[in-house]
Parts: structure tokens; C-alpha cells; sequence
């Protein structure tokens, strides 16, 4: 396995009921391969897990100053 | 310094609740907890937030990654399906409509090969296409089509 890609569909008004994936090989065809796949609903937007990782990070950080503050 | 930590607060308060709902909304699907086999036809998830996997032959399968030296990108399973000597179309259909779908995807071998995806609604609407030839990258792309 030497071909890998990421292929992502976002699309406003219109909705994917289905996709299609081919593979073609030099010898002809190929065997496909897929992982990690992901999908919305449309009214959903796909937000970054950095985002929600920092916003905890913060609120960490924002706690141990309280908690700093409080025990000086 | 006591508004600077509320502003903070505020801020990790806002990506927190921004950040969830789209989380809750999303469908991830690493195929780990499957088990090794044929899954062509197969319900995956649950409705109406799930998919079912087909290949034209009908052999669509779980498989280990590892095997098919796809180690360096996921560590567990995949699903793949029969192939090298005739195209083996695989379609990927979802229980309702979706906004947005993306996935690792390539092809068993060691050649520079043609890899093609394509998006439609449930009318047959072609919406989009993925499409790379004599390729053989390992650094994921992204394609977004608006």
C-alpha cells in the first residue's frame, strides 16, 4: 500500500446520500482501502478538536490561578 | 488580573460549548471494534447516523492494517475489499444525507495508481469528485469542494 489520500466533501445546500471509491491500477484494478472515516449531518459543522482541547487547557490554566491565588 | 482570568474563562467557556455540539454531531468511524471478516451489506453504527459499506463483488471485509502496511497511518483496522485484477467499485451509502463526508482511502499495491471518489445525492446527482492519478503520496490532502 503505497497510494493514500484524503478526500473530504462539504457541501452547503446539497446532501451526499452515497459515495463511490475506485481504484486503478497499472495491473488493472485494485483493492480499496479505507479508515478513519467521518461524516456530518448537514446542519452540523465539523469543528477541530484543537478547539475543544484548548478551550480545556484554558480552563485548566484558569483554575490553577484561582487556585494560586486563593492559597497565597 | 481578576478580568484577565474571567476573560480566559469566558473564552474556554465559548470553545467548550461551540466546540461539543459538533463533536455530539459528528460520526467517526475507525472500524476498530469489528471484527475481522466480511462486512458487504453490513448496517455500521446507528441509524439514522450510520452506513453500509458494499463492493461490487461483495467482499468487502475488515481487515488489519498492519497487514497492508497501512501501519503508519492507522494502527489497528481497516476496510478494504478485493481487487488487483478487476476494478472492485466501493460505495459507501449513508442512512440520510449528509454535509460533509471524509476518509482515508487508497488502493492495495505497489504501483502509481488512479484513485477516484466520487459524492451524490440521493437524486444521483453527481456533487463531487476526488480524483488523483499515479499517485503515491503518504502525506495525507484535503479537497474541499464548496
Amino acid at each position: 500500500m503505497n497510494d493514500a489520500a484524503y478526500a473530504e466533501f462539504s457541501f452547503d445546500t446539497l446532501k451526499i446520500k452515497y459515495v463511490t471509491i475506485e481504484a486503478f491500477s497499472v495491473q488493472g484494478g485494485a483493492g480499496i482501502v479505507i479508515d478513519n472515516l467521518e461524516f456530518c449531518r448537514p446542519d452540523v459543522v465539523p469543528l477541530p478538536p484543537s478547539v475543544l482541547l484548548l478551550g480545556t487547557g484554558i480552563l485548566g490554566l484558569v483554575g490553577l490561578g484561582w487556585k494560586r491565588r486563593k492559597t497565597s | 488580573m481578576r478580568t484577565k482570568s474571567r476573560l480566559l474563562l469566558g473564552a474556554a467557556l465559548i470553545m467548550l460549548l461551540v466546540g461539543l455540539p459538533g463533536i455530539a454531531g459528528a460520526v467517526y468511524m475507525g472500524f476498530d471494534n469489528l471484527a475481522l471478516g466480511n462486512i458487504d451489506g453490513n448496517h455500521l453504527g446507528t441509524w439514522p447516523d450510520g452506513v453500509t459499506i458494499t463492493s461490487a463483488d461483495a467482499s468487502t471485509y475488515v481487515a488489519d492494517g498492519n497487514q497492508l502496511s497501512w501501519g503508519w497511518l492507522t494502527p489497528f483496522k481497516v476496510v478494504t475489499n478485493e481487487g488487483f485484477l478487476v476494478n472492485n467499485l466501493m460505495t459507501l451509502t449513508f442512512d440520510t444525507g449528509r454535509g460533509y463526508v471524509a476518509f482515508f482511502g487508497g488502493d492495495a499495491g505497489n504501483d502509481l495508481d488512479h484513485f477516484v471518489a466520487k459524492a451524490y445525492s440521493a437524486a444521483n446527482v453527481l456533487l463531487g469528485t476526488f480524483d488523483r492519478a499515479g499517485s503515491s503520496a503518504v502525506t495525507p490532502i484535503q479537497l474541499i469542494i464548496t
